[in-house]
């Protein structure tokens, strides 16, 4: 049984082992000196200091090293593991996992994956058992564990088309969620391109100790790739209609040499514009096409670059929406000062897509809620009464409500009724909270997703009311002691949210900071059901919420398949690229809403990582054994008393230096100024 | 000790047998006797030298009777040897004597060789005292003909454990009273040649004639050391790490160099420098001194 440690943190102290080592470097002169009549010829002499620095009593310095690692190790608190690594035999599960992000449909991938992965299995041993899971940014089981090998292969065959992002942490969790509990350590077999990418999306797993985790690359033929990552729409005021200015951002990465590509922007079916333009060999261009006339409904936009070995990102969708306020109300409390709102008024007041209309109010009136979609209560409770079921009933009907408590709800426990989490009072930072884990995947922060969820960093909160979220609720964004900072929710149609950081500067920076106004505007438009309008394009994968006015929603992919989306079901993840039609009730007729879907930017990059760096961040889990068989304190204590024994030896070893280091005689040391010195007079 | 040739107890690894530092003294005169053939060299006699007249206040058992049954005038007879000189044994008591490789340490032996010495003096009928180096003045025994048992009793108590350098305490044993003599003098000279230089010169400017044996262990000349080790020196306590290999040349060459020196500047004084070593017989030192008391001055100091 292999050896471990309670306390490893104590195995620090083996630095000490420096210290006997040094000692019997720098202190020769503490064993016994031959004596001399004297020094003076010899201290005039030059002397290599390498016959100083010479270690003469090796047994006794080997002897204090080792009491010395005795001791740190009878600190560590060494223990016996109950599990051995061990090998691939006829027992025990392969977890084989597919790599089916839109990389892999790379040339030279797309047509050698599934052979690769089917001979995982044919190698397995008869009887050994094997489960198949499909992963992108998420894990699916194709097959569940068994030793149909067979059904397995067949499942490889049924594996998704390549598409969405990379998140090799979520199919090492589903791994160890198979293999959690299995009787002995078990196996993760990873058939992937290894794209780095998927390794920085990562969250650190935990796997069993002795799993065994081996990767099958499948390479592209080349790395070289160039795709769009983004377009960017500026819509021009104009008497006639909408014009807008259309630019796109062309990332290339792995070439050697420049290239010339042409990209071509389709609107609403039609190719309106085309440009050429030369590609660096490692970096990022932008380009930007003429002024386009566009619709005043909702715009589909396609743009496109010559195809290259990874063709799903060589077009960037995009849906313009129509341009319509969205109507905000906000209601505030009547002894409410000005500096409390202002920043909120401000932000909701700033900018387009969406362009919100606010209208304040102290008091909630079911007339006003008939003209808004988006109520917003600021450092208010939600009403009760017959003006509560009003404001219920409207949010479960498709309309939306932001909840922001304040010093004034915050000062006790509220149950916050439409919201999707309870305010327990409030509590003071004197160094500030600080913002992070944010699910930017959500499309209320989508303004935060890469780089740009660094903005939250910066904010720092004093003070802030604290949440216990809903069960059903989902956390988007978090303080740093864990304590939930904002959360989202569904009543009926509608959609509840509750931000705890606080919208003015008396508790907190935050109305201060980058990460305020596409903060707010985000959520307020996610809130209203207006995200999409607000966004031109999600990435492949990212959950797309149905708008609540549509009752019996039906989508139609990019190419004309219809999907009915269940009743329960108000968010779709959405993996193919392109336009997708929402209807309702039927495939025919107008869409009622229009959502571009893009393979996600990282995908583009086609660097490979170490397979070694794969198991970075994994964590250890707890043996099998100990998670399905609850252990004896006796047992427990029996393979913990290490130390003791540890300790014996030290001792054992301790008399032993004793006797070997009084060997002979032992002067004690005086050191003269300058030997030989004092005999001689000047 | 019969069956033993007296010349054999010459030998340091006999001496080292003998606890009686007396009997060691006179055993080794008697054994250098033994093998110079009792030679003539017994001492001074009382010759004569010449008459001169008399004059008031001598001493009227002076007076040559024949010449005056002769002449009818007083002559008073006068000897070459009128008295014996004043000879004092000086022993280096530093702890770096306190060192040997071979049946003796330098102190052992330059401490019988110092007594054998103030033996023979006395049988010369030299005035024998006792000066060590190093020490307080209260160990000190002043020349005197009836000392010798006095002498020989401090050396026997005299142990290595002083603290003065070499030179400095020659200077201090130039300003003790007493008539001008011969100063023996038997040191391991770790100390700087210029201070030795004027610690003789101090004694020669009092009169004294100077006998410095320089006593050395072959373990300090040959520095035969092989392993890699920590030496202490005796005097100070102070330890140097070395490898004896690397060093055993330039080691010898500043002792030879350090002799060398001393010779020369004890000569320059006129001073008599001897170098001994631990582990050769006594004699070589006898017959020195021998030597140094057959000049002609020294005979009537």
């Amino acid at each position: 049984m292999p050896i471990a440690f309670l306390v490893p943190a104590f195995l620090a102290g083996l630095a000490a082992l420096v210290v006997p080592l040094v000692l019997h470097l720098r202190r020769r002169d503490r064993r016994k000196p031959r004596p001399f009549p004297s020094l003076m010829f010899l201290a005039r002499l030059p002397i290599s200091v390498d016959a100083r620095r010479r270690v003469t009593d090796w047994p006794l310095l080997l002897l204090r090293a080792l009491a010395i690692t005795l001791l740190v190790g009878a600190f560590a608190r060494p223990f016996l593991t109950k599990g051995g690594i061990a090998g691939v035999g006829s027992t025990g599960l392969t977890v084989l996992l597919l790599d089916r992000s839109a990389s892999m449909a790379a040339g030279g991938i797309a047509d050698r994956w599934e052979d690769s992965a089917r001979a995982v299995i044919d190698a397995l041993p008869a009887g050994r058992r094997v489960a198949v899971v499909a992963f992108d940014a998420e894990a699916t089981i194709l097959h569940a564990p068994s030793d149909d090998h067979g059904a397995a292969r067949a499942a490889i065959g049924a594996a998704p088309p390549a598409a969405g992002g990379t998140r090799h942490g979520a199919a090492l969790r589903a791994a160890s969620q198979l293999l959690a509990h299995e009787p002995v350590p078990g196996e993760v077999v990873l058939v992937s391109d290894l794209q780095r990418a998927g390794l920085a999306a990562s969250t650190a797993p935990a796997l069993s100790a002795g799993t065994v985790v081996r990767t099958v690359a499948v390479p592209p033929d080349s790395r070289d790739n160039a795709g769009i990552t983004a377009v960017e729409v500026e819509l021009l005021p104009s008497a006639t209609g909408r014009r807008g200015l259309v630019a796109a951002r062309i990332e290339r990465r792995g070439a050697t040499a420049p290239r010339r590509v042409t990209a071509t922007l389709d609107i609403d079916g039609r190719e309106q514009a085309r440009r050429t333009l030369d590609l660096p060999a490692e970096g990022t261009a932008r380009i930007a096409f003429d002024t386009v006339a566009m619709a005043r409904g909702d715009v589909r936009m396609t743009v496109r670059i010559d195809p290259d070995g990874l063709p799903v990102d060589d077009a960037y969708h995009a849906v313009v929406p129509a341009d319509a306020a969205t109507r905000v109300l906000l209601v505030v409390p009547s002894d409410l000062r000005p500096d409390e709102r202002r920043y909120l008024e401000q932000a909701l007041a700033i900018g387009r897509d969406p362009v919100f209309t606010v209208e304040r109010v102290t008091r909630v009136e079911p007339a006003a809620l008939d003209r808004s979609a988006v109520v917003v209560l600021l450092d208010v409770a939600p009403p009760g009464g017959a003006t509560g079921e009003a404001l219920a009933s409207w949010v479960r009907d498709g309309g939306g409500v932001v909840v922001v408590p304040g010093a004034r709800v915050a000062v006790r426990r509220s149950e916050l009724a439409i919201a999707p989490a309870t305010v327990r009072g409030s509590t003071s930072r004197d160094r500030g909270a600080l913002l992070g884990d944010a699910e930017t995947s959500h499309p209320a922060l989508s303004a935060f997703q890469g780089a740009a969820v660094d903005g939250f960093a910066s904010v720092r909160v004093r003070e802030h009311p604290r949440l216990e979220a809903a069960p059903e609720a989902a956390v988007l964004l978090r303080y740093d002691d864990g304590e939930p900072a904002l959360v989202a929710g569904t009543l009926g149609n509608g959609r509840s949210m509750v931000v705890a950081i606080p919208l003015d500067v008396r508790r907190g920076d935050f109305p201060l900071q980058p990460a305020f106004l596409p903060f707010l505007r985000g959520v307020v438009a996610w809130a209203s059901g207006d995200e999409a309008r607000a966004t031109l394009a999600l990435q492949s994968g990212e959950p797309w919420p149905i708008p609540a006015s549509v009752r019996t929603p039906v989508l139609r992919g990019p190419d004309g398949d219809l999907t009915r989306i269940g009743e329960g079901s108000r968010l779709v993840a959405l993996r193919e690229s392109g336009i997708h039609q929402l209807h309702d009730g039927g495939g025919g007729g107008l869409p009622t809403a229009l959502l571009a879907v893009n393979t996600p930017a990282a995908e583009g990059n086609l660097a490979a990582m170490e397979p070694d760096e794969l198991l970075l961040g994994v964590a250890e889990a707890p043996p099998v054994s100990a998670m399905t068989v609850p252990e004896t304190t006796a047992a427990q204590e029996a393979r913990q008393r290490g130390w003791r024994w540890v300790l014996l030896a030290l001792l054992c070893i301790l008399v032993v230096e004793a006797l070997v280091a009084s060997r002979g005689w032992r002067a004690v040391a005086v050191h003269a100024a300058a030997p030989g010195g004092r005999k001689e007079s000047a | 000790m019969p069956g033993v040739a007296p010349a054999a107890m010459l030998d340091p690894a006999l001496l080292a047998g003998i606890g009686d530092l007396e009997l060691l003294a006179r055993t080794v005169v008697d054994g250098f006797l033994h093998g110079a053939h009792r030679s003539s060299r017994t001492g001074l006699s009382v010759d004569f030298a010449e008459h001169r007249p008399y004059q008031p206040g001598d001493d009227l058992r002076r007076i040559d009777w024949r010449v005056y049954a002769r002449t009818d005038r007083f002559y008073l007879k006068t000897y070459e040897a009128e008295t014996n000189a004043d000879v004092r044994i000086a022993l280096d008591v530093s702890k770096s004597m306190d060192f040997g490789t071979g049946a003796l340490t330098k102190f052992a032996w330059a401490r019988a060789m110092l007594a054998a010495l103030a033996w023979l003096a006395q049988r010369q009928g030299d005035r024998v005292g006792y000066v060590p180096l190093g020490r307080e003045a209260r160990e000190i025994v002043p020349p005197s003909t009836r000392h010798l048992s006095l002498v020989l009793q401090a050396l026997a108590r005299t142990e290595p454990g002083g603290d003065l350098p070499l030179g400095a305490a020659l200077q201090r044993a130039a300003r003790l009273r007493g008539r001008a003599g011969v100063f023996v003098v038997a040191s391991d000279c770790y100390d700087d040649p210029v201070a030795i230089q004027h610690g003789l010169g101090a004694l020669r400017a009092r009169g004294h004639d100077v006998i410095l044996f320089h006593v050395i262990d072959p373990a300090e000349r040959d520095f035969p050391y092989e392993a890699a080790d920590t030496f202490a020196d005796l005097e100070t306590e102070a330890r140097l790490a070395l490898r004896p290999e690397e060093v055993r040349v330039s080691y010898r060459e500043a002792f030879r160099e350090h002799g060398a020196r001393l010779r020369r500047l004890a000569g320059a004084d006129g001073a008599d420098y001897l170098v001994v070593h631990g582990d050769e017989p006594l004699d070589r030192a006898l017959r020195a001194w021998l030597e140094h008391r057959r000049r002609p001055e020294l005979g009537r100091r």
